[in-house]
């Protein structure tokens, strides 16, 4: 059954690929980036001094700019660096839950359009910002290892793992608390000697990290509050100096970003909308469809931690409580400011405790009462046609981030010129790029009729 | 069909349906790459491109070896009262309010000189259209005073004739 789930997965996953591969990559974040690799030596990017500590994906993108022999093989290595982990991802996800009948399959393809239509995965698709991307298949890949009876290999492979994950994005953290949850919840491949390991990790980095910086601006970027936004300036001017309050708030938008697809970056816009009158179609299924996989996770998990005997854990338990570890997790690391991409980690383990969710409430229905059995199917119908139009949703964003890519080199080279006027290399770079943003033939979003755009909530 | 099999089959449906429905629109983009569920419409010239300000379609033209200082032939209603008349590109773009059409020719037309540039500030301001004239301002010297309008004429034909 694996392989018919991924059979019909797989035109989602390889049109997301094919649209990562045929993307430009954008001129704002791009040259920037690779100007700063190009200036500076590999080792620079060790030192924790900026606010945005990602070594290992700068050590990465270094040896590639460096050593790939070409500009062409470089760009191309930085887009596998995308599309790979998106690939792996989505088969380990499917591989984990290893369906063996029709209903377990049925589940794991609604489970799969979760993952892929969620908004921490959609807003991480964007090359060559692949740190989290990185990350998601590596937390699910120490889970598996976890809940697998312990070999001499796996404590040392999963401290690795957490090390490359933390290495590319401080998200990567949230593998920690997974794994002190898995310890907590008694996973066959917990050990104490691991866990304790990896909080000294823990402790260590978040030492480095205070120690390797003076000032810590109260807010690095624009904060959501409410219906608005606030820039770092305002924030900290109405909350610098008492900001836990206003941290409080934007870790519980990450975790609520999750949960229910609101707020985005802190702001509630659909629930704006809704109190105008005005919601859009997109927007309610988004609201709807996760809030209705989010009650359905809390059910199914609230009795499976009731049916467990006392001090004793079944697996759908355990990944009830690591998903509320690692959401948790997401949100405290994302408390200077809530972005979509932040709940990135939590994102996997919540895709795959909507699985098992799904899959009780179908068995629930079975032995309901006719009446019951009809509206708890079409329910469960219209939940998966909604998480399917939200995956779909995702391929078509990707194809608009490729020709906004694609506009951006077309438009704004002049205004980049005069404004980097005095960085030669920058301007060598954008220079070199040139090509491969303006001649790239990236898949044009599909022309849907309007009613389509509305309901997948595309411009 | 047992309730089990229903259920099953129901869950899994969307599923199934929505793959079937991305394989058969990517068969379609392969095999009808210039739909129009693919594609922005055609555009046949330079000018046409620029008025429609699609920026993909008007870079095709400049990528295909057309001099984007050499004036092209254009014809509208009211921007040129109906006659054919031939406009540097630029110039074409600020008539027909085209930002991003404008922008791609600065950075793509090497040649653009500043004295077209300010001719293109000039015509902006007199449209009302401040944020582009701001934005070509960057590009140009610095404009001391714009050619008056004939009155009962379009600013884009007097801007010509000047």
């Amino acid at each position: 059954m694996s392989t018919a789930v991924l059979a019909v997965s797989a035109p989602l996953v390889v049109l997301l690929c094919a649209a990562l591969w045929r993307a430009p990559f954008p001129v704002s974040e791009a040259v920037a980036l690779f100007e700063d690799i190009a200036r500076n030596p590999a080792s620079r990017f060790l030192i924790p001094e900026t606010a945005y500590y990602r070594p290992l994906f700068h050590v990465t993108l270094s040896a590639l700019w460096h050593h790939a022999g070409s500009l062409d093989a470089t760009l191309a290595g930085v887009k596998l660096l995308h599309i790979i982990p998106l690939v792996l991802l989505v088969v380990l996800f499917v591989y984990h839950l290893r369906p063996r009948t029709l209903l377990d399959a049925a589940a794991a393809s609604v489970a799969v359009a979760v993952l892929i239509g969620s908004r921490g995965f959609r807003d991480n698709l964007e090359i060559p910002l692949s740190y989290t991307m990185i990350g998601m298949p590596i937390a699910l890949l120490v889970w598996m290892l976890l809940n697998q009876p312990p070999r001499r290999w796996h404590a040392p492979a999963i401290v690795a793992l957490t090390m490359i994950a933390i290495g590319f994005k401080e998200q990567g953290l949230v593998i920690i608390p997974l794994v002190m949850a898995a310890w907590w919840t008694r996973a066959p491949g917990a050990g104490r000697n691991l866990t304790a390991a990896l909080a000294a990790l823990a402790l260590a980095y978040v030492a480095f990290r205070l120690t390797g910086r003076t000032s810590w601006p109260p807010f690095e970027q624009a904060v959501g509050l409410g219906f608005t936004e606030l820039e770092p300036r305002e924030a900290a001017a109405r909350f610098g100096a008492f900001p836990f309050w206003m941290y409080a708030y934007t870790a519980a938008s990450t975790i609520a970003n999750v949960l229910f697809s609101e707020p985005t970056r802190g702001v509630f816009q659909i629930v704006h909308h809704l109190s105008e009158g005005h919601p859009e179609v997109w927007e309610m299924i988004h609201l709807c469809s996760s809030a209705a996989v989010t009650v359905l996770i809390i059910w199914w998990g609230l009795r499976s931690l009731k049916r467990d005997p006392r001090g004793q854990w079944s697996p759908e338990s355990r990944v009830f409580v690591a998903m509320l570890v690692v959401l948790l997790a997401s949100g405290v690391l994302s408390f200077n400011y809530s972005r979509d991409r932040l709940g990135g980690m939590a994102v996997v383990f919540y895709a795959l405790a909507a699985f098992y969710a799904i899959r009780a409430a179908a068995e629930r229905m079975l032995v309901a009462p006719r009446a019951r059995y009809v509206v708890g199917v079409v329910a469960l119908v219209l939940l998966a046609a909604a998480w399917q139009t939200r995956a779909i949703a995702t391929i078509e964003i990707a194809r608009i981030f490729a020709l906004r890519n694609q506009t951006e080199w077309l438009v704004r080279l002049p205004e980049r010129r005069r404004e980097f006027a005095e960085r030669p290399v920058y301007l060598d770079i954008m220079q070199r790029m040139i090509e491969q943003g303006t001649t790239a033939a990236p898949h044009l979003p599909t022309r849907y009729p309007r009613w389509v755009k509305r309901t997948l909530g595309l411009p | 069909m047992t309730t089990r099999r229903l259920l099953e089959l129901s869950i899994a449906a969307p599923a199934v349906l929505a793959a079937l429905v991305l394989v058969a629109v990517e068969v379609w983009r392969v095999t009808h790459p210039r739909s129009e569920l693919f594609v922005t419409p055609f555009a046949y010239s330079l000018a046409e491109a620029i008025e429609r300000d699609d920026v993909q379609r008007a870079y095709a033209f400049i990528r295909a070896g057309q001099d984007p200082t050499e004036p092209i032939q254009v014809r509208h209603p009211t921007v040129t009262a109906g006659r054919t008349v031939a406009v540097p590109p630029l110039l074409w773009a600020v008539a027909a309010n085209s930002r991003y059409s404008a922008m791609m020719l600065l950075g793509f037309g090497a040649q653009v000189d500043k004295t077209s540039v300010d001719r293109a500030v000039c015509l902006a301001d007199t449209l009302g259209n401040g944020e582009l004239a701001a934005l070509l301002r960057n590009y140009g010297e610095a404009v001391r005073a714009c050619p008056g309008v004939t009155p009962g004429e379009p600013p884009l034909l007097s801007f010509l004739s000047n």
